[in-house]
């Protein structure tokens, strides 16, 4: 649909290229306003927003080859290990697998989070890249994330290791307490320990 | 208008066009591939051509009865 509307354009511009002399009559004048100031104008928003929409699909992320291990570990056969029990179960949808749980990463972030987005990619094509197992996030992973799903559902709110003390759930849901980091769900992507993990092998669509 | 400063307006309108035509060009092989360079080259080089264009466009119509 973009693209059909950007080629769309481009012809409608051509046509100013190769005869700006059209534009000496009124129709000429309407005809130039529309390929070079309202449809650029229009077919750059609608391909900003679809490029960004792409960029939230699971293959936009792997496709950097340091993510490839993160991409793996949604493989491991373990269903303690978090983002490959989410993925394998479609807790999650896999198709946007990265961005449902990391929604504030890079350029859906904050200035500072858009602008080490960039820097990312200037160590990925120019600097020293770092070896997937050193890849960390910025900041401790906000339960938001996990929240997002789980607040409200019968398991999470009545989960007996939620419920065991009454100050758990508030510091849970005010973020005091990390989901990941205190030792309750920490088998996130531990990409490191890969080559020791077994794997799912998801059933191949039969024809 | 006379015809030397319409001939000045059509230049304008051709070098507007032709940057107007290789932003949206750039912005169209962009689409060929999901990569985050992809992106970048969109945002970073095809928008501001495009931009380029369209301001030299209207700038043209401002000048355009001097």
């Amino acid at each position: 649909m973009v693209p059909a509307a950007i080629a769309l354009t481009m012809a409608l511009a051509m046509v100013i290229l190769l005869f700006p002399s059209s534009t000496r009559q009124r129709g000429g004048k309407i005809l130039a306003f529309f390929p070079l100031f309202i449809l650029p104008a229009v077919v750059g928003s609608l391909g900003g927003m679809e490029h960004l929409e792409r960029s939230k699909q699971t293959q936009f992320c792997l496709s950097c080859h340091v993510m490839t291990e993160h991409g793996r570990s949604l493989g491991v056969d373990d269903p303690n290990f978090l983002p490959a029990s989410h993925f394998q179960n479609h807790r999650i949808p896999p198709e946007r697998a990265c961005y449902t749980c990391h929604t504030d990463y890079t350029m859906y972030g904050d200035i500072a989070s858009k602008l080490r987005g960039l820097r990312h990619v200037y160590v990925y094509y120019i600097g020293a890249v770092p070896q997937p197992s050193e890849v960390k996030l910025y900041s401790p992973y906000n339960n938001r994330e996990c929240l997002f799903c789980h607040e409200g559902a019968r398991s999470f709110e009545e989960g007996v290791s939620h419920t065991l003390e009454p100050e758990i759930m508030p510091a849970i849901k005010s973020n005091e307490m990390s989901c990941l980091s205190s030792g309750c769900h920490d088998q996130a992507h531990r990409v490191a320990t890969l080559k020791d993990q077994k794997f799912w092998a998801p059933p191949q669509p039969q024809q | 208008m006379n015809e030397t400063l319409q001939l000045k307006v059509e230049n304008k309108l051709r070098l507007a066009s032709t940057l107007v035509i290789a932003g949206l060009g750039l912005q169209l092989l962009t689409f060929l591939s999901n990569h985050p360079l992809a992106f970048l080259a969109f945002i970073f080089i095809g928008s501001p051509l495009v931009l380029a264009g369209t301001v030299l466009y209207l700038w043209s119509l401002m000048t355009a009865h001097d």
